[in-house]
């Protein structure tokens, strides 16, 4: 029996944070009604305080009898820097609205890789998942600038087994040379035509793994990481141009029809306010931040 | 004693050069002195409930608290109000009062006889502003009557002025009432549309703690529809309330709205005044509207916009297809605006936006327009004129051309029948075509006013509260024909 809505109502902290490289932060969230309806590929926005930006993050892991779930946050931005900053040990979040986006269409597609670009291996973990259980054919690529962002290799290789799960580095000596694009290219040619590829990452990548899907015909569906404010269906800022529709992604996606997808204009939409989001993550860091550290030595 | 049909109290407003540099309210309501000689005003009409009562939506009592005001009893006049709307401080400020009760007063308007009168109608609106702030502020703890638990439990979903009313009016008879909204703040449009300069977040603060007090619980953050579904909910309460407004954004289809700059007014406005970035870097979330900024539209989302892009310190155009006249915002308002320096173009229809060679938004060309007579009859038509395309050099645009259907919440739900702008259809008991479940507001009439929607969740509370004591539900359930009368 599923638990009823109204007993899974309850005030979201973060519980528990694991720091597993030097921007990768796995946090631990309480939050009743995420942890027990949350589906894979789903996600959730947090506001850590008042004034903090609004920051949608993938659920990597959910323990309903625990009432917590998961997340992988690189912290690089104002709002991720404030959730590992303040946050650890039971302090209460502002705000946490999920679960939500249209969960992952976990069918029986045949042979799947999935892709995942740093944090996306994470966002990734649940749907390679479900599809596995689902009785298809599961192999991943964990793809990471150097080796301290390819994240959940263990827990994919336990999953999955290690000659399933390829890791990939750009920049670094540790498994096999490449990004993205150069893991989908690869396994066309060593393992044959997937039936599907799903991918999961920064926009820059997503774009490149669809021009691969694209040319080669691959169904593709990807978490597409527009810039997004509400993220429930008001504002339009997560627009995304799919095909000749406008869809809005914190609605229909995260993960739509990647070969549909304008990427070019995501990313420069993401763009937009680069000055604006540097700005603020500096005040944060020298402003912020010291006078938050202050007032709780001082209490 | 002679009829006072002209001297009318108006209230102060901070001079344009203070109010337009901050996002503080600039209406600063009126003084007590005021207050007792705009009371002064009202004639205390017999058959006052065919004048300014008829013409407010929540048909407040209003002479009634006017004499409890002269004889110097604001916390009953206080209380006289509360019996037919909750939340005096806020439609006291935002209520276009011209257009409802105070259109509706003898001293401007018979509306018995349909004839116009000579003189200024009674500053309703600000005597009843001033009797909700005088509360607030009093710290006078005003005990709402709550009668006995009756084991029912209502969902409503949605926390802006509809839901917000619904939640007040169920819980006085004893209900248990849980209200859900996606955003993490409690007012809907109140909180993330109208901005603070005109609705000060204190009041829509207050209102919310008093409404816990009462024992209503906020579950923020919840999108039903996708967080959990309106079957969920149906299951777990006897009753639901569907009050999630009909707010999202939208554009005019131009070429060029992919552009970077291009905002709808509801992803402006939700920066603006409900992630504060005019707290910016303090607060993180930015916005971004250049030097120069388009607001288009003619409504009060175009108003709010051009406000909020003003106290920004951003140089604001309004562009609007239509005249001042026919606009749906006061003329007052777009004198307050035009004080604080926007610009106004007044018969101009916007064709496309023009991007940099970055992608950025750096014009937005124009066509002047004309208004023609109306071949049908009807009011004056404006028609491009040829040769008289434009560019407004801008480093944004902001759509203030309306909202539409959001239907989250209710989509996919065969039970629920919806109407071709795909609102939810209501009996006039506001019931939906699903037993047990009724809305109000913005979503049944496609947009209106706050205290429309006030006026809504309390005759739906109403009608909710017999169908939880009685159970009964019209068999031949129909669609109110004009949903926009109710
Ligand atoms: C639905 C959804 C789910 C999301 N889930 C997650 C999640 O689970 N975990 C998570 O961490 N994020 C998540 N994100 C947010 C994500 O952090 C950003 O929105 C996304 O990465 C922006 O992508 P981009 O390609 O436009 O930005 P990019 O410009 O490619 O990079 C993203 C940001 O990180 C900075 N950055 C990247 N690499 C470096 C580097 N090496 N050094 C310095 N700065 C760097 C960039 O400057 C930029 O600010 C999610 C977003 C969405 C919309
Ligand atoms: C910019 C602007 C300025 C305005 N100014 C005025 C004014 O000065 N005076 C006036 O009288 N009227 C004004 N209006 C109109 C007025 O705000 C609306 O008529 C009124 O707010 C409608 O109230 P409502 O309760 O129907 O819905 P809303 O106020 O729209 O509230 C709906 C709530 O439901 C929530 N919601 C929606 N979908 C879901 C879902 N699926 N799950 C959970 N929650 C959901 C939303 O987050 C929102 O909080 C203005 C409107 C705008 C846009
Ligand atoms: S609620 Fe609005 S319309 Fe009614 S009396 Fe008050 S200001 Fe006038
Ligand atoms: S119509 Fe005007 S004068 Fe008459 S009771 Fe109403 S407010 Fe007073
Ligand atoms: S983020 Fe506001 S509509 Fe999607």
């Amino acid at each position: 029996m599923t638990a009823k809505v109204v007993e899974l109502l309850d005030k979201p902290k973060v519980v528990g944070k694991k720091q597993v490289s030097p921007r990768g932060y796995f946090l631990e969230i309480y939050h009743p009604l995420v942890a027990n309806r949350a589906k894979p590929g789903q996600f959730v926005t947090l506001q850590a305080t008042e004034l903090s930006p609004r920051q949608p993050m993938q659920v990597v892991d959910t323990n309903p009898q625990k009432g917590t779930f998961s997340i992988l946050a690189e912290a690089y931005n104002r709002a991720t820097v404030e959730l590992v900053e303040l946050f650890g040990s039971g302090e209460e979040l502002f705000n946490v609205e999920g679960p939500l986006g249209k969960p992952f269409p976990v069918e029986k597609y045949g042979t799947v890789l999935v892709v995942g670009h740093g944090w996306g291996a994470g966002a990734n973990f649940p749907v390679a998942k479900a599809l596995a259980e689902a009785g298809n054919e599961v192999y991943a690529a964990l793809v990471g600038g150097t080796r301290e962002n390819v994240y959940c290799e263990k827990e994919y290789k336990e999953f999955f087994g290690e000659s399933r799960v390829f890791v990939y580095t750009e920049d670094d000596d540790y498994g096999r040379e490449g990004g993205a694009p150069q893991a989908v290219e690869n396994f066309l040619e060593e393992v044959g035509k997937p039936d599907l590829v799903v991918y999961a990452g920064n926009v820059g990548p997503g774009e490149l793994v669809a021009e691969v899907t694209r040319a080669k015909d691959v169904k593709n569906l990807s978490l597409v990481a527009s810039m997004m404010l509400c993220t429930s269906g008001l504002c339009l800022t997560c627009r995304v141009k799919k095909g000749d529709q406008m869809v809005q992604n914190c609605l229909e996606g995260p993960y739509l029809d990647g070969n549909a997808v304008d990427w070019k204009m995501v990313a420069f939409r993401n763009g937009y306010y680069w000055d604006l989001e540097k700005e603020s993550l500096e005040y944060f860091l020298n402003k912020l931040l010291p006078r938050l550290k202050r007032k709780k030595q001082q209490s | 004693m002679a009829i006072r049909w002209f001297d009318r109290n108006e209230t102060c407003l901070l001079p344009p050069e203070v109010r337009k540099k901050t996002f503080k309210e600039y209406d600063m309501g009126y003084t007590i002195n005021q207050l007792l000689d705009e009371a002064d005003r009202c004639i205390f009409c017999r058959d006052y409930d065919k004048r300014c009562k008829a013409g407010c939506p929540v048909e407040n009592d209003i002479p009634v608290f006017i004499d409890l005001v002269e004889k110097g009893n604001i916390v009953e006049a206080y209380k006289t109000i509360l019996k037919t709307n909750p939340f005096p401080a806020i439609t006291g400020r935002v209520c276009p009062q011209e257009r409802l009760c105070e259109g509706s007063c003898i001293l401007t308007y018979d509306t018995v006889k349909k004839k116009k009168n000579k003189g200024l109608p009674v500053g309703i609106g600000a005597i009843e502003r001033f009797i909700g702030d005088a509360i607030r502020i009093s710290g006078i703890q005003i005990d709402e009557e709550i009668k006995p638990d009756t084991g029912k439990k209502v969902a409503i979903i949605g926390a802006g002025p509809g839901g917000l009313s619904a939640a007040y009016y169920l819980r006085k008879e004893g209900h248990e009432v849980h209200v859900f909204d996606a955003l993490p703040y409690v007012g809907g449009v109140m909180y993330y549309g109208i901005p603070p300069e005109r609705l000060d977040r204190a009041v829509l603060k207050w209102e919310e703690e008093r409404l816990r007090k009462m024992g209503i619980k906020f579950h923020l953050g919840v999108l039903v529809g996708r967080s959990v579904t309106l079957y969920d909910l149906y299951e777990e309460f006897d009753a639901i309330i569907l009050a999630t407004g009909s707010g999202r954004g939208k554009m005019m289809g131009i070429p060029g709205e992919e552009l970077n700059g291009v905002y709808t007014a509801i992803e402006f406005l939700t920066r603006v005044n409900m992630l504060k970035a005019y707290k910016f870097p303090e607060a993180g979330t930015p916005v971004k509207l250049g030097k120069k900024t388009a607001v288009i539209g003619g409504g009060f989302t175009a108003v709010d916009c051009v406000l909020d892009a003003i106290r920004l310190g951003v140089e604001t155009h309004l562009v609007y297809r239509r005249t001042r006249e026919t606009s749906s915002a006061r003329d007052v308002e777009w004198d307050h605006v035009a004080e604080e320096g926007a610009i106004l173009h007044w018969l101009t229809q916007p064709l496309e936006i023009i991007g940099d060679e970055n992608g950025n938004v750096k014009g937005l060309k124009c066509i002047k327009m004309e208004l023609v007579p109306d071949p049908e009859g009807g009011r004056p038509r404006p028609k491009p004129i040829e040769g008289s395309e434009h560019v407004i050099e801008v480093d944004s645009v902001i759509f203030a051309v309306g909202q539409e259907a959001n239907p989250t919440a209710y989509e996919g739900v065969k039970e629920i029948q919806t109407n071709k702008w795909n609102n939810v259809d209501v009996d006039e008991c506001f019931r939906t075509s699903w037993k047990g479940v009724f809305a109000v507001g913005d979503l049944v009439n496609g947009g209106d006013t706050v205290v429309r929607a006030i006026a809504h969740g309390r005759k739906a509370a109403k009608y909710c509260h017999e169908y939880l004591t009685t159970g009964e539900w019209p068999e031949n359930w129909q669609a109110h024909p004009k949903p926009w009368t109710l």
